[in-house]
């Protein structure tokens, strides 16, 4: 028989209503305001990792509403949020669904620290009070296999990654993903914020010095393993964001996937001036999936992927 | 031969997994927020029994196996090796050693049907059906009546086999016994 009814409960449908209130009472509380940007766009995103799904135009459909609401920001609107859907080819298991429902916002004058309290504070609402503990890329990947992320050697990831069980590894970054995803799911803690990546996984975030180290000024949020917000201090320089765009079609290029052009209108808006921001995007879907304490999405959606 | 891309990758798949056929368990889609996607798939090596875990990047591929479920018919034993008949009508036959029956060998039963894993044509596993009805040949004599709860002794039943049954079961008498755990079911016949 062909699965036409909804994967999830009934339940389960009121309960991501009652979330959404919630979502938007908070922010009319804190005077962001809602957007709506187009899901539909002519330029999609250079990062290798990511695959868009594109229509018989030519056109993308957004794998995050991230340029759009920068432009906007640069364009002079206040602190923004937004919920909508994303897309991403590919992605699909108990965490992943191509389509999925992002809630991002921006904060003008915010640096990571007050950002992090804020998915907090929200996250509280949506899970019930928790406590939450911090650390680097680096700390962890190091406290897990003794690897230090900034200073050893291709060799010594490979190796390191091979002992976790991955059999080809071609680059560094392959490996440090893999270590990446191996660490964050056997945390040690419910809930768990990672800053201070390593600056190849930078992408639109601002890099600091700790120390001796360049980092990137990112932070992800993870609860019971599951990444459930990636935010970032953003890069508001066009110059850095078009090199890094170029870093990226050159690692396209090497892989044997088409190269993208560089979105000129968000690279225009950057060169008029984005205000000092920090922008997080969350897994609504996620979120969800973990109140309910199911053990996938498609508990959570009315239609995954397998029956639409 | 085939290969098969890790988003083609579903339970039940059979492929080649460092030469050995295998059947995929479980596959698992892992993408940390920024970087490349990886598979965690399980594999159970349909010779050995034993499963594997392997961690892929995404659409790489692996070979498939050309591996087959038939059902046969058990023919008989000759101490070697155990002959097997298709039922399609062919009477094809085939030989399956001592490694690919296993532990199977305790509930085969000259005619009964089972399943038959080929692999390039050759038998590597044998799976018995759930229940099996099997004579027992030896055991303590019987205490009548004695259809109680508690209480167990050994049987020796036509296959070899020795498991345990409740103390009122008697030489000759016809038990169904579940393959999966070795445990006795019931009498079929007083």
């Amino acid at each position: 028989m062909i699965r036409w009814p909804p994967s999830c409960s009934l339940d389960s449908l009121v309960e991501r209503a009652r979330v959404l209130g919630v979502i938007r009472d908070f922010f009319r509380e804190k005077n962001v305001l809602e957007v709506q940007t187009s899901v539909l766009a002519r330029y999609g995103v250079t990062e290798p990792t990511i695959a868009s799904f594109r229509t018989d135009s030519g056109h993308h459909l957004q794998t995050s509403p991230e340029f759009q609401m920068k432009r906007l920001l640069a364009a002079g609107a206040p602190s923004i949020y937004q919920i909508c859907p994303a897309f991403r080819q590919g992605e699909e298991g108990r965490n992943h669904n191509p389509e999925f429902v992002i809630l991002e916002w921006y904060r003008l004058g915010f640096n990571s620290r007050q950002l992090i309290l804020e998915v907090a504070e929200l996250v509280d609402l949506i899970l019930g009070g928790g406590d939450y503990h911090y650390r680097t890329a680096g700390q962890l990947l190091h406290s897990e296999f003794g690897l230090d992320v900034h200073d050893d050697s291709d060799l010594t990831v490979a190796e390191l990654a091979r002992d976790q069980g991955l059999d080809n590894v071609v680059g560094r970054s392959d490996g440090v993903d893999f270590l990446m995803a191996c660490a964050l799911q056997r945390l040690p803690f419910e809930r768990v914020f990672i800053t201070e990546f390593p600056v190849d996984q930078a992408a639109l975030a601002k890099t600091k010095h700790v120390g001796k180290d360049l980092v990137a000024d990112r932070f992800e949020l993870v609860i019971r393993g599951i990444e459930v917000a990636n935010g970032y201090h953003e890069l508001t320089d066009a110059d850095e964001l078009e090199r890094r765009m170029d870093v990226d079609n050159r690692e396209r290029r090497e892989l044997g996937l088409p190269t993208l052009a560089r979105d000129p209108f968000l690279l225009a808006s950057m060169r008029q001036g984005l205000p000092a921001c920090a922008g997080v995007a969350v897994g609504l879907d996620r979120l969800l999936a973990l109140a309910g304490d199911h053990e996938s999405l498609s508990s959570v959606m009315a239609f995954p992927f397998d029956r639409v | 031969m085939a290969a098969y891309s890790t988003n083609e990758f579903r339970s039940g798949l059979k492929v080649l997994l460092e030469g050995e056929p295998c059947s995929i368990l479980q596959n698992e889609f892992v993408k940390p927020g920024k970087g490349q996607a990886f598979n965690r798939v399980r594999f159970r090596n349909l010779k050995s029994g034993r499963v594997w875990e392997r961690t892929f990047k995404s659409g790489e591929s692996i070979e498939a196996a050309d591996v087959m479920d038939l059902d046969m018919q058990y023919l008989y034993s000759d101490g070697e090796f155990w002959h097997f008949m298709r039922t399609d009508g062919s009477y094809e036959q085939v030989a399956a050693n001592q490694a690919a029956v296993g532990i199977a060998k305790d509930w085969l039963k000259e005619e009964d049907v089972l399943s038959v894993t080929l692999w390039n044509d050759e038998p590597i596993s044998i799976t018995p059906p759930n229940f099996v009805e099997l004579e027992v040949t030896q055991t303590d004599p019987g205490i009548r009546g004695d259809t109680a709860q508690g209480g167990s002794k050994p049987a020796e039943l036509s296959t070899g086999a020795i498991i345990k049954v409740p103390l009122f079961v008697e030489i000759g008498d016809i038990l169904r016994v579940d393959t999966r755990n070795g445990e006795y079911v019931g009498r079929t016949k007083d």
